[in-house]
This record gives C-alpha cells, sequence and structure tokens, in this order.
C-alpha cells in the first residue's frame, strides 16, 4: 500500500450556510441550445446555420464562425469562434495586463444576457505565448497573441473547486472575445443543510483507500475545502462540500515525480462520493 | 481512415522503480475509446507490463517503432515522465524491462513511418518554453506533425485522454483542443503543443489550424522549423 505523508495539520470549521444540493438533470436539448444562443446574441436556426446531435453533445454553427455546444452529461457549454479562438491572427502582439484582462472578461460576460457567472470570483489569468524556432538557431521569437481569465463560481461563501464550476473567456490580440466556457451546473433544490464536517485526518484515510492498491511515497501539499464539480463529460447529482487533497508522488528512489488530486466528501452527512474512483481495469493478458 | 495505438503504465515493480499511478489507463483508453466511438481504428493498447520501450526506440537504434508507435497516425502515451538529461534528453518510465525501464528521446525518430500525433501525456515534455529548450525535439520529430505535452509537472487527471479524443474526432484544431482539453485547471500545470514543419509558415500554420484531416501529408525527416503554443 502506498505511503501517504501529511507533514502539517489541516482544520476546517463548518462555514455558516453549507448545503447538500441536488442538481437539475442538464439539458442539452436544441430548445436549451437555441436559448443559450440567444443569451450569446446568435439566433439559432436552420435557415441560418446548422445543428448536429453528437453522442456527448448538441451543436449549432452559424456562418460567421461561431459555435454553440452544449453536453449532454452537464450541461456545461462552449461558446467559440470556429477560426479566432486561440488562433494567432495577423502576427500580434499583444500585452494585456491581468488586471485589464479581467476587467475585459467582466464587461465581456456583462454585455450577455442570462446571468453568465454571476456569484463567482477571478480565479486566475492566463496569457496565450507562441515561439517558433529554426533548426540550428536558438533564437526566440515569443509573442503573446491572447488571454483568459477563469471565474470560479462561489457558492455559500464557499469556493467551488474542480474542472467545473467555472466560466473561461478567451480574448485575442485585438481584445475581443473568442470563447467563453461555461460549466456551471443548475441547482434543483437543497438536499441537506451539512450539519457537521469529517475530520480531515478520515478524509485523508479515504485518500490512502484509494491508493490501497499503489506503491510508492505520496505526500499531501496542500488541502482546500470547497464545493466540488465535475467536468464536461461527468454526470453528476449532487453538489457537495468536500476535501480537496493536493498530492505528489516522490519515493526517494524514484527519479519522477507527478502530482494528482483527490476530492473525497467534508460533510458528515455527505451523499455518496464527491468524485468517482477510476474504473478498476482487468489485468491484460501477458504480451509476448 | 486514422490508425490509433494507447500505452499506459499505472504500476510498476521491481526493478523498474517508481511510484504508482492512478489514472493513466484512464486517460490513455479515454482516448482510444473517443477515437474509436467515431470509427477510427485501434491498433494497440497496451497496459503496464504489456507497454515497452521497444515500441519507441526507432529499428535502426535496436527498437521496433515501425511495429508499433511508428505504425499509427495517433499514439497516446500516459505515464512518468522526466526531462533533465543531456541535451534536453527525455526519458519515460516502464514497469517491463523489455529492454530497459526507460524510453529515452534521443533513441526515436517519431514519423519516420506513419506516426503524425504523438501525446505525451506525462510531465516534462520540456522544462522550459525557449527556443534552445523546445529545439531538443528537432531530434526526435522526424515527420511527425505535432506533439503534445506538457511545460514541467503534470497532474495524473483522468479526464483529459476522452475529453481530447472527442475533440479530436470531430475535427478540431489539435493544437487548441490539447490546450484546453488539457488543463486540469490545477494552478501550475502548463500544456504545450509542439508543431513541426519544412518552413516558418509550414510549422506555423500547422499549429495553428492543423486537424485530423492532415493526416495523409508527409514531412521529410529533417524539418526545419519547430512552432509551438502554451498558456501561461
Amino acid at each position: 500500500m502506498a505511503e501517504l505523508v501529511v507533514s502539517r495539520e489541516y482544520e476546517f470549521e463548518l462555514p455558516a450556510n453549507a448545503h447538500i444540493y441536488q442538481l437539475r438533470t442538464p439539458d442539452a436539448s436544441r430548445d436549451n441550445l437555441i436559448r443559450i444562443a440567444s443569451h450569446l446574441s446568435i439566433r439559432a436556426g436552420l435557415d441560418v446555420g446548422s445543428f448536429t446531435e453528437h453522442a456527448r453533445w448538441n451543436s449549432y454553427q452559424e456562418p460567421a464562425g461561431w459555435t454553440v455546444r452544449i453536453f449532454r452529461s452537464s450541461g456545461g457549454w462552449q461558446y467559440r469562434h470556429s477560426l479566432r479562438w486561440q488562433a494567432d491572427l495577423a502576427g500580434a502582439n499583444v500585452s494585456i495586463d491581468d488586471n485589464d484582462a479581467q476587467q475585459l472578461a467582466a464587461e465581456a460576460l456583462a454585455q450577455f444576457s442570462g446571468d453568465i457567472a454571476t456569484g463567482s470570483e477571478v480565479q486566475w489569468v492566463e496569457h496565450l505565448h507562441v515561439n517558433h524556432a529554426e533548426r540550428g538557431s536558438a533564437e526566440s521569437n515569443e509573442r503573446t497573441i491572447g488571454a483568459r481569465v477563469r471565474f470560479r463560481r462561489i457558492l455559500d461563501n464557499i469556493p467551488v473547486e474542480g474542472t467545473g464550476g467555472s466560466t473561461v473567456v478567451y480574448f485575442d490580440h485585438a481584445r475581443e472575445v473568442t470563447g467563453i466556457d461555461h460549466l456551471w451546473r443548475e441547482i434543483d433544490s437543497v438536499a441537506a443543510r451539512v450539519t457537521s464536517l469529517r475530520r480531515v485526518g478520515d478524509a485523508l484515510d479515504d485518500v490512502g483507500q484509494r491508493y490501497r492498491a499503489s506503491r510508492g511515497r505520496f505526500e499531501v501539499t496542500d488541502v482546500r475545502f470547497g464545493y466540488f464539480e465535475l467536468g464536461w463529460y461527468d454526470e453528476q447529482e449532487y453538489l457537495q462540500p468536500a476535501y480537496i487533497v493536493f498530492l505528489r508522488s516522490g519515493s526517494p528512489e524514484s527519479k519522477s515525480r507527478m502530482r494528482s488530486v483527490v476530492a473525497v466528501p467534508a460533510a458528515e452527512n455527505h451523499i455518496g462520493e464527491v468524485q468517482p474512483e477510476p474504473r478498476r481495469r482487468d489485468s491484460q493478458p501477458v504480451r509476448t | 481512415m486514422i490508425s490509433v495505438g494507447v500505452e499506459w503504465v499505472n504500476n510498476f515493480s521491481a526493478p523498474c522503480v517508481n511510484d504508482d499511478l492512478v489514472n493513466r489507463a484512464e486517460c490513455a483508453e479515454g482516448f482510444l475509446d473517443a477515437m474509436t466511438a467515431r470509427g477510427f481504428t485501434s491498433m494497440f493498447d497496451w497496459g503496464d507490463g504489456n507497454a515497452w520501450e521497444t515500441d519507441f526506440r526507432s529499428n535502426d537504434n535496436g527498437g521496433d517503432a515501425l511495429d508499433w508507435s511508428d505504425a499509427v497516425n495517433f499514439c497516446y502515451f500516459a505515464d512518468h515522465g522526466v526531462n533533465g538529461g543531456p541535451g534536453g534528453q527525455m526519458d519515460i518510465g516502464f514497469t517491463s524491462q523489455h529492454e530497459y525501464c526507460t524510453g529515452w528521446s534521443d533513441s526515436w525518430r517519431l514519423g519516420i513511418s506513419l506516426l503524425r500525433w504523438f501525446v505525451l501525456d506525462t510531465c516534462d515534455l520540456v522544462l522550459d518554453t525557449d527556443a534552445a529548450t523546445v529545439s531538443n525535439w528537432f531530434g526526435p520529430m522526424q515527420g511527425v506533425h505535432l506533439l503534445f505535452g506538457f511545460v514541467g509537472e503534470a497532474y495524473d487527471d483522468g479526464g483529459r485522454g476522452a475529453s481530447f479524443g472527442s475533440d479530436a474526432a470531430n475535427g478540431a484544431v489539435l493544437s487548441s483542443a490539447w490546450l484546453s482539453d488539457a488543463s486540469s485547471w490545477w494552478e501550475g500545470e502548463t500544456a504545450i503543443a509542439i508543431a513541426a514543419g519544412t518552413t516558418q509558415d509550414d510549422a506555423t500554420n500547422r499549429r495553428d489550424n492543423e486537424t485530423i484531416n492532415w493526416v495523409y501529408e508527409d514531412l521529410p525527416a529533417e524539418t526545419s522549423w519547430l512552432a509551438w503554443k502554451w498558456y501561461e
């Protein structure tokens, strides 16, 4: 069994208003896609553009290049310009500082109806860089061609951690929006009020259990408390508090390192798990 | 028709010592499932002891890449990786000593046959993004169009393979899809896509526009340009 190394103590107080929320069943129907598109100032219809039905999403593309895609499992959506999103256009080299980017992103979201990312905080700003090199030359040709701003959902004054619970706004060199990713599951009702938190030590035991079949040494580098929301392709029934445990592998005899994150329930009265365990695989027949 | 092969290592055992991982199979097989769901051809799925370094080592270096990694168009490898050898050589770990516990990038000739796109879902594809560092890939990239990975340490996250596979299979621009899908959104993880080209325009065009529909484009083994992009 893996060795879990915890070098400091973690303790969290129960926030005043922590809940376990029942989430709404995602609606990836064409009607909902049209509704979202209209919030984004796109009039979606077969007379204008085209709909595509995929096993994992529905999408609409209009002739000017904007695409809206809604995911069946999560209800999250992506609004992107097929030619301009993350593209290197016109040899641009822009300077957008973090404050500028945050302001641009907030203004962009305010333009759209539908209360996108209401109740959020800026988590980070990243800049999109490009570079190229010729063989035999170490000359650097680095340029910055855009930026993206991630808003993190805040619920009951508690941050939402994970791939979900976020809105990301993308800009190009001209400071124009080229995409918005919105993965923000809708709440249906309160399933329960959180009455007390589990001990962090018990949660770390859960993490150890997840690594029960593994070998190696894993150092806990941080533990956070927050709601935990899964990714685009994940079904999720409840949104509930979690301890988010950051790990880093590092046994002395191993020259490789890798980080990982495991989320485990934080509420004593949690409902099920907050992060599914990786699928167990049958051993492959020995290759000859 | 695109052909796909994946290899992954979650569990290590002596004499090939490394810390175990949890989500490497999830990533590699998630990618494979997404590609095959679109009708592309699965050629191999080798995990743990069945993943061999000879599958990546070029035949003229004594390996068997022409029968495996370079016999498919899209190869996804998920495991430990470490960069820091002389000249920026990258090493990837194996649990099977066939023939070695480590594969090293200096022994690869990626794309000499059919390989067009190679994902190294590991740490340390590169340690930095400057031209001198990334140029270390001029050697191993011998016809492969695009290389996908991370700058420095990555997370052992499970979802990125399926996301990237879905987007790639459905015709997304590969570099943009990787930068979006590979981000776990935890701080400090930097995805990078590196394109090769015969000219500067060719490399940047490939970086910015290539989809799997470019599978039939051949690149010579000695390309003169690399172009890459990343968020920071």
